[in-house]
C-alpha cells in the first residue's frame, strides 16, 4: 500500500508567480487552460482514476473521462487541466457547474451535452516509480512515450519553445486566459508553491472567502469577501453577482451567522453575514495600493479549495 | 462535494480532525415551476396576511403558535440563549456491538474522511475497531443541533451514522394480535423464505418511476436538440494546434 499509485491523495505543485510574458530559451511555454486541476491515475489495464487538488474523486462529475486510461502505454500518473471546451475556448463556468453537479442525470446530460477533456502537461509516475526527480524536459519526454493516441477526450498539452511573448500575444488576441512558462530544468515538488512555474495572465485573480452578502436593487446582490492573515479573516472588498444563478443559490443556504470576524465598515449594515466556509475567484485589473481589486467580476466559485487556503498575498 | 461538517472525533487523548462527506443522495427528478403563459419561472413573493404589503428578511420576526391566533415572537437573543455551546467535537461515549443499534434508529449516514495531520491517528481508530468489531457512539453538534452519531468502520474508511434521540423514535400505533399459529403452516412458511433467500444486490434495484420519467424529459430534449454537437467543433487538441501553428509561421515569416 505504500506505492503512490495506490495511495493516491497527490498535492500537485502549484504555480508561485505571476508576471509579464518574456523569451527565454530556458522555458518551456504552455497555454493555461481555464478548467480545474486535475491528477490521472491511468493504468491500461486497470482503469482511471481522476483527483482534483484536495485528492476528491471526479470521475463521477466526468464519467465521460473514464475510459482514458486506453490511451496510455503504461501505468502512469499525470498531472494536467480538466477543461470543457465551448465556441472554441476553454469555458471555467461549465467545467465549474459540473464539479458541483450531483444529480447523475443531470451529469449525463451536460457530458453528452458539454464533454469535458483531460489535457496532461506533467507526468509523476512511470510504470512502477516516481518521475519527479527528472528536469522538465526529461518528464515532457517521457509524458509523450507514456501517451498512445490523443483522443476528443485526452491530450498532451502543446509546448512552445522560446517565443513566450508572441504567444501571449496570441493567446491574449483570441480571449484565452493566458500561458504559463515552466523552467526546462526544474523538478517536481509535491504540494509546493514554485517560482519555476510563471503564469502570464490578461486578467489577474485571486481566491476569497465568501464572508456575506448584501442585496440590491434589480436582481443583483454584492458578495464581501475576505481572505487570511496569520489566521484571522479580514475585510477584503466586494464583487457584484446576479442572484439567478446556481453560485447565489449556495451561498444563500450557507448558515447564517451575527457578525463577521472582522469590524464592519458602514455601509455594510444591511449585510447578511454567513459561516465562511466557502470559496470563489474573482478577476480584476489590478489590485490598488490599499489592496482593494479594480473592476472585479465574480468567476464563480471553487470547491477545491479550504477557506484557510485563501490567504492575504 | 463540499464537505458538511467539520470537526475532531476525540477518542482518549487523541483528537483526530475529520470532514463529514454525505454518503447518500437523493436523485429524484425535480421540477420548476413555471407560468403557463410565457415559460417564465414563477416567483415567491411574501406578504403580509392583514396589510398585503409585501415583506423583506429584515421585516420578519419568528413567532410560535401557543394557541389559534397567539403567538410569543422569539428574538436573535432568545435563540443564542438555547444554543448548545458550540462544539464541534465528536466526542466518543462508548463502545458497542453494532446489532445493539436498531435499524429505526439510523437517520443519515456521512462519510468520514481524515484531514491534514489526521491519517495516522485515523487508521489507528478504524483497525482497532474493525479488529474488536465495536463501533462507537458519540455526540457533537452539526450548525446549531446536537446530533447523536454511531461510528461505523467499514474495510475502506469509517462511517458515521446520525442517530434519532430515543423520544423521536415513535411507537407502532397500535400492536398486531399475537394470534395462535399452526405448526405446520409456520414450517411450510420458513421452508418459502428458505428457498426464497439470496444475497442482498442492491445495483438489481431500480426506481422504476424515475427512470421512465428521465426516458420522457430526455425525448423531449433531444427532439429539441436535433442537431446538437456530440463533439464541439474545436476541441483542445485543435486549438492548441492552431496556436503552435500560427506561431510558427510568423516564426517563418520574421
Amino acid at each position: 500500500m505504500s506505492d503512490l499509485f495506490e495511495q493516491k491523495g497527490i498535492k500537485p505543485m502549484l504555480i508561485g508567480l505571476e508576471g509579464e510574458a518574456f523569451d527565454s530559451p530556458d522555458y518551456l511555454y504552455e497555454l493555461k487552460l481555464d478548467g480545474e486541476r486535475c491528477v490521472a491515475y491511468l493504468d491500461p489495464r486497470s482503469g482511471t482514476e481522476l483527483r482534483n487538488k484536495r485528492d476528491l474523486k471526479m470521475l463521477p462529475k466526468v464519467p465521460e473521462l473514464s475510459e482514458i486510461h486506453k490511451q496510455v502505454r503504461c501505468r502512469c500518473i499525470l498531472d494536467g487541466e480538466l477543461a470543457v471546451i465551448k465556441d472554441g475556448r476553454p469555458d471555467f463556468y461549465e467545467i465549474q457547474r459540473r464539479s458541483l453537479m450531483s444529480n447523475p442525470l443531470k451529469i449525463k446530460l451536460a457530458s453528452q451535452k458539454n464533454p469535458a477533456c483531460f489535457t496532461a502537461f506533467d507526468i509523476l509516475y512511470y510504470e512502477d516509480h516516481t518521475v519527479c526527480n527528472l528536469s522538465l524536459t526529461e518528464r515532457k519526454e517521457l509524458l509523450q512515450k507514456s501517451v498512445a493516441q490523443e483522443n476528443a477526450r485526452f491530450a498532451v498539452s502543446r509546448v512552445i519553445e522560446s517565443n513566450g511573448i508572441s504567444f501571449y500575444k496570441l493567446a491574449e488576441a483570441q480571449n484565452l486566459e493566458g500561458i504559463v512558462a515552466k523552467r526546462k530544468d526544474s523538478q517536481y515538488y509535491f504540494d509546493k508553491r514554485t517560482k519555476d512555474w510563471i503564469k502570464c495572465k490578461n486578467l489577474k485573480d485571486d481566491d476569497y472567502v465568501v464572508c456575506g452578502y448584501l442585496p440590491k436593487a434589480n436582481g443583483m446582490t454584492s458578495i464581501v469577501l475576505g481572505q487570511y492573515a496569520d489566521k484571522t479573516l479580514k475585510y477584503k472588498g466586494h464583487v457584484t453577482l446576479g442572484v439567478g444563478g446556481e453560485d447565489f443559490r449556495k451561498i444563500r443556504e450557507l448558515p447564517r451567522i451575527g457578525a463577521p470576524g472582522f469590524a464592519v465598515s458602514s455601509g455594510n449594515e444591511e449585510c447578511i453575514w454567513v459561516e465562511p466556509s466557502l470559496c470563489c475567484t474573482v478577476k480584476y485589473m489590478e489590485k490598488t495600493e490599499s489592496g482593494s481589486l479594480r473592476q472585479p467580476v465574480f468567476k464563480g466559485l471553487r470547491v477545491d479549495k479550504l477557506p484557510e487556503e485563501c490567504t492575504e498575498k | 462535494m463540499a464537505v458538511s461538517h467539520r470537526g475532531a472525533i476525540s477518542f482518549g487523548m487523541v483528537h483526530i480532525p475529520v470532514g463529514l462527506y454525505t454518503a447518500t443522495q437523493d436523485n429524484d427528478i425535480h421540477f420548476n415551476q413555471l407560468c403557463k403563459e410565457d415559460g417564465s419561472r414563477v416567483k415567491y413573493k411574501k406578504i403580509c396576511a392583514s396589510c398585503g404589503k409585501e415583506v423583506g428578511t429584515g421585516d420578519i420576526v419568528k413567532g410560535f403558535e401557543y394557541e389559534p391566533g397567539k403567538y410569543v415572537t422569539m428574538t436573535d437573543a432568545d435563540f443564542e440563549k438555547a444554543k448548545s455551546a458550540k462544539d464541534k467535537t465528536i466526542h466518543i461515549l462508548h463502545f458497542t456491538d453494532l446489532p445493539n443499534i436498531r435499524p429505526i434508529y439510523f437517520d443519515k449516514t456521512y462519510h468520514v474522511v481524515p484531514e491534514q495531520g489526521g491519517d495516522k491517528a485515523f487508521e489507528l481508530l478504524r483497525r482497532a475497531m474493525k479488529d474488536e468489531n465495536k463501533i462507537a457512539v458519540a455526540k457533537t453538534v452539526m450548525g446549531t443541533k446536537e446530533k447523536l452519531l454511531a461510528l461505523i468502520p467499514t474495510d475502506a474508511g469509517i462511517l458515521i451514522e446520525t442517530l434519532f434521540f430515543a423520544d423521536e423514535v415513535k411507537e407502532a400505533p397500535k400492536e398486531a394480535a399475537h394470534s395462535e399459529v399452526n405448526e405446520a403452516e409456520l414450517q411450510m412458511a420458513k421452508t418459502l423464505i428458505g428457498a426464497m433467500v439470496k444475497d442482498f444486490e442492491p445495483e438489481q434495484y431500480k426506481d422504476e418511476y424515475q427512470e421512465k420519467l428521465w426516458q420522457i424529459i430526455n425525448g423531449k430534449i433531444q427532439g429539441k436538440e436535433v442537431i446538437a454537437p456530440q463533439e464541439p467543433v474545436v476541441n483542445v487538441i485543435d486549438l492548441m494546434e492552431a496556436l503552435r501553428k500560427s506561431l510558427s509561421q510568423a516564426g517563418v515569416a520574421q
